[in-house]
């Protein structure tokens, strides 16, 4: 058995990445819900799903090497049959808040994050596969696109929308498709979006665009929240004020979300910058792992999984620090590995046992 | 295994190394960006952001300290402070203000309009005072609703508590939320704006002893607003303690013989100047002030001139009253000798002046007097005369520094009018004319061109009973710290250059005045059995409204042969006729004073 060899033969840096991020993410998920009770089962659950993951990681790295590649069409097809009965839910018992889950007695499932997966196998196998003209290929591609993206946007989650928008656009940009289309795609989608602002958007996400652009309009509201993100990561220091030490995350000024969305500004206030590019330091080495990988594969459709993942991972990276240090509007997307969520996790470990499954099995070619 | 291998793609669709390239240097470029936003910000500018994070979670609350007790000389309370709830607010603790004030106005009826302008006035971060003495209704509105308002909260402090109502009102005064002007003074720098200090009165007069010093407490808050910690900054210090010479049982008889009547009675001890009753009509509650304050009882005590207080900032000539002091500028200056007779034909018998200076027994007369006797039946054409003797100059020196006419006693309130006094610069400057003969002979039976408080007589008299040692009238026996006494009130020596006289003449003076004591002396109703009286009357004329209204007095040293006590009476533009009717008054009031002078021994 050859793939013996390769699990013998471990990417060090790709695993020693991902196992330090979530050793950091238990560490300060611990931290951040430390507040809300004696009874802290947010780290429990936490501490669950990264063992659930792990095992998950590691039956996907060593599943047969064609079995995710056939599977890519039907996650994608659950993915989308999930964000419908998502939408017909929503329909059926109208709120104000936005659903992005599904309760299946205890476990509830958040189909956006399955979706991303899905997305990004089904666009990897058009884009390897597709014999046809650029032109047709870039409208296949947008089909598979639009649909999830629609659905998510009906629920709506402005952040999971764009960034499945974009995974897309940067795979068409790594394909044979002519970059024109992409600036033209973005050039018109734009314009739709400012034009019709009001029939896609809630007002919230609206305010919350709005909000950041001109934070002094709205200093109690939406706003705040970024505000007080800023003054606990700019109030840790270079040291920062110790672990669970951190007075806007434990005394509650940090939003309610600095489990998830705002876990950074919780590291930040508390291990200060030394802490923060540790973070970005141990992100850097997972991307640049994770493109190894790409590039030592032969294989075109492993090559676009890989970087598939590793562009929604840096996406949401970059939304999320950019949102926590002001520059980008609140958009609701957790840290990978960091941030608590099961679903988040879970996906994102499904995904690193994917690029994982890549290195294993990349020698594992042959060609016709 | 076969399917351990699959089906390479064509390399029709192979990424473009160049492309990856490209990307991951994008990325890289954005987190070096990142890097260097996490370093402006935690590094360079992180003194700027702890602050803002401490100011999130730190708050200093301030504690109100009690103001010391006022004790009349018997240690019975006048005024102290007891526990009261005020409502407080902390601007940038309150998520939406015109939401709040909403809420405030629904519950204990505060204009929102004026809350928010308040509220967007403070201080983002100190507290400002909404309301204050909440009533206990109102406490519980808003505990009921405490957790609607955030960035409100009721705080215990203290409220001015006067035992003894309207009694000794006008000298006591009040205290209040400090105001905008008090803040700008050297003395209340320290102060918070929202402490509390004495308006007026022996309240304001003695501020600084009777403060205190506020506590101030760090707290560490969560974001509701939760207490989590709280370490005492500054300990409160509590105000000191005021013992004054007032004898509340003496100020409440002096009260209730007042009546309805607009006036004032004074008692002063004439050996040290102690004021012992310093009542004033009509008068208000002070309580008034540490309550909710309704407009329509604030006009009526505005319309009834309740807070003004007649012996310090009442001026009215004073009439027959003035005439000891004539008489002894005359005597000491040998315009008069005790023997001699002056002869009162009713009017004065100068041509072209018959018509304007009577006797107040005209048409009758009183004839050849002295002045003793002048004195006693206070005849008007004597003092006529009398002053028409003297140099002018001289003469109204003598009434400013031996008499202290038109300067201040400098008595502890912060209120208190000179009164006034003319002089032939001032008429020349003011009126464009020259002093006439009569301008002196007015001042010689205390009319014209002059005005006194009561407490200026009252004073004088102190002066006359001591045969000339300067008394200076005051309220305050002590001051407290830890319950230990000590004199802090020093008789003011700025009388030095007040001129010398002779035993002999004040004796001459107190003489006629107890003289007036006996029938058919002026002030004969004061006549008793318990104690010898020396005093002298003055039903004094003033115009008021183009029409002459008159105001009485009696002003009386006691005991006659061995001066302790110096009491006056005032009637401010009185229904009864002469001042000799208020002799009965007065003679009540001293008998009380004696009643319990008695009851001690």
């Amino acid at each position: 058995m050859r793939i013996t060899a390769y699990i013998k033969r471990p990417h060090w840096l790709y695993l020693f990445s991902l196992a330090a991020l979530l050793i950091f993410g238990s560490i300060a998920v611990f931290s951040a819900t430390q507040s809300l009770g004696v009874e802290n089962s947010y780290f429990n659950q936490h501490i669950l799903f990264i063992f659930i993951g792990v095992i998950v990681f590691a039956a996907t790295s060593i599943s047969s090497s064609d079995l995710i590649k056939s599977l890519s069409w039907f996650v994608y097809g659950i993915g989308v049959l999930l964000l419908l009965v998502l939408f017909v839910q929503s329909k059926m018992q109208p709120s104000d808040t936005p659903l992005r889950w599904i309760f299946i007695g205890k476990i509830s499932i958040q189909p956006s994050e399955f979706m991303k997966i899905g997305l990004i196998l089904s666009l990897s196998r058009v884009l390897s596969e597709s014999e046809s003209k650029s032109f047709v290929l870039f409208l296949h591609i947008l089909l598979v696109t639009i649909i999830p993206v629609g659905l998510i946007i009906l629920q709506p989650d402005l952040g999971t929308a764009i960034s499945l928008l974009a995974i897309s656009l940067i795979l068409t940009f790594f394909s044979r498709v002519g970059i024109g289309y992409i600036l033209g795609f973005i050039a018109s989608g734009v314009g739709v979006l400012i034009s019709f602002k009001d029939k896609l958007f809630h007002e919230y996400q609206w305010k919350r665009i709005t909000s950041f652009l001109n934070p002094e309009l709205d200093p109690t509201g939406e706003s705040w929240s970024i505000r007080q993100a800023l003054i606990a990561i700019g109030s840790g220091g270079l040291k920062g004020k110790g672990y669970m030490k951190g007075t806007q995350s434990k005394m509650g000024f940090l939003p309610d979300t600095q489990y998830s969305d705002f876990i950074f500004a919780v590291i930040g206030e508390e291990f200060g910058f030394f802490g923060c590019i540790i973070l970005i330091t141990l992100f850097g080495s997972l991307i640049f792992s994770s493109v190894h990988i790409a590039t030592e594969t032969k294989d075109s459709f492993q090559k676009f999984v890989t970087l598939g993942i590793v562009s929604l991972w840096t996406i949401q990276i970059i939304i999320n620090i950019g949102m926590n240090l002001s520059l980008l509007p609140v958009t609701g997307l957790p840290l990978p590995f960091v941030s608590y969520g099961g679903s988040a996790l879970l996906t994102n470990m499904l995904a690193a046992g994917i690029i994982y499954h890549v290195h294993i099995h990349k020698g594992q070619i042959h060609y016709i | 295994m076969n399917n351990d291998y699959y089906v390479g793609t064509k390399s029709k669709n192979d990424i473009n190394p160049v492309k990856i390239i490209v990307v991951v240097a994008f990325v890289a470029v954005i987190f070096a960006y990142l890097s260097i936003k996490l370093f402006s910000l935690q590094v360079l500018n992180q003194d700027r952001y702890i602050s803002l994070a401490s100011n999130n979670y730190i708050r200093y609350i301030t504690q109100e300290c009690p103001r010391g007790t006022i004790y009349d000389r018997n240690g019975i309370v006048l005024a102290e402070d007891v526990p009261t709830f005020h409502l407080y607010a902390i601007p940038n603790e309150i998520p939406e203000i015109s939401h709040t004030a909403k809420l405030i106005e629904d519950l204990i009826g505060i204009d929102q309009k004026t809350l928010i302008t308040k509220i967007e006035d403070g201080f983002a971060y100190a507290e400002i005072l909404i309301k204050d003495n909440l009533s206990y209704e109102e406490k519980t509105r808003v505990e009921e609703n405490e957790y609607k308002l955030k960035g409100i909260f009721v705080k215990e402090g203290f409220k001015r508590y006067y035992p003894n109502n309207e009694s000794f009102c006008h000298s006591l005064g009040y205290t209040g939320v400090i105001t905008n002007d008090d803040l700008q003074l050297d003395e209340m720098a320290q102060y918070q704006p929202n402490e509390r200090v004495g308006q007026v009165g022996l309240e304001r007069y003695y501020e600084s002893f009777l403060h205190g010093e506020m506590g101030l407490v760090k707290q560490t808050v969560d974001v509701l607003g939760n207490v989590e910690n709280e370490t005492v900054e500054k300990e409160i210090v509590k105000g000191n303690n005021l013992k004054l010479s007032i004898d509340i049982r003496l100020q409440k008889e002096a009260e209730q013989i007042l009546g309805e009547n607009k006036g004032c009675i004074i008692l002063m001890n004439a050996k040290n100047g102690e004021l012992l009753t310093c009542a004033s009509n009509p008068g208000f509650d002070p309580n008034f002030f540490s309550g909710p304050r309704p407009l329509e009882e604030w006009n009526q005590l505005i319309e009834k001139r309740a807070f003004f207080n007649i012996p310090s900032m009442g001026q009215y000539p004073p009439g027959s009253t003035f005439k000891p002091l004539i008489s002894l500028f005359g005597l000491n200056n040998e315009f008069v000798t005790p023997t001699e007779n002056i002869v009162c034909e009713g009017a004065l018998n100068i041509p072209g002046m018959e018509d304007k200076y009577k006797c107040w027994v005209y048409p009758s007369a009183h004839g050849p007097i002295n002045i003793i006797k002048a004195i006693k039946i206070s005849c008007d054409v004597f003092f006529y005369k009398l002053a028409d003797r003297f140099e002018v100059d001289s003469f109204i020196e003598f009434l400013k520094i031996y008499g202290g006419i038109s300067l201040k006693t400098r008595v502890d309130l912060v209120s208190e009018d000179n009164g006034f006094l003319g002089s032939p610069e001032w008429k020349m400057k003011f009126k464009g004319q020259p002093w006439y003969r009569g301008d002196s002979m007015n001042l010689g039976i205390g009319q014209g061109y002059l005005s006194v408080t009561p407490l200026q007589m009252t004073k004088l008299y102190g002066k006359i009973a001591s045969k000339g040692i300067a008394i200076h009238p005051h309220f305050l026996a002590a001051t407290s710290n830890d319950e230990t006494y000590f004199s802090i009130c020093k008789p003011e020596e700025y009388e030095v250059d007040s001129p010398k006289i002779s035993s002999e003449h004040y004796q001459t003076v107190l003489k006629g005045m107890h003289e007036a004591t006996l029938y058919p002396g002026t002030a004969s109703g004061l006549n008793n059995n318990v104690v010898t009286i020396a005093a002298k009357t003055g039903t004094a004329m003033a115009e008021s409204n183009n029409s002459t209204i008159q105001h009485l007095w009696i002003i009386s040293i006691f005991p006659y042969e061995n001066p302790e006590m110096v009491a006056l009476i005032m009637f401010e533009n009185s229904a009864y006729n002469f001042a000799g009717d208020l002799a009965p008054f007065l003679k009540n009031f001293i008998l009380y004073y004696y009643k319990l002078e008695s009851e001690v021994n």
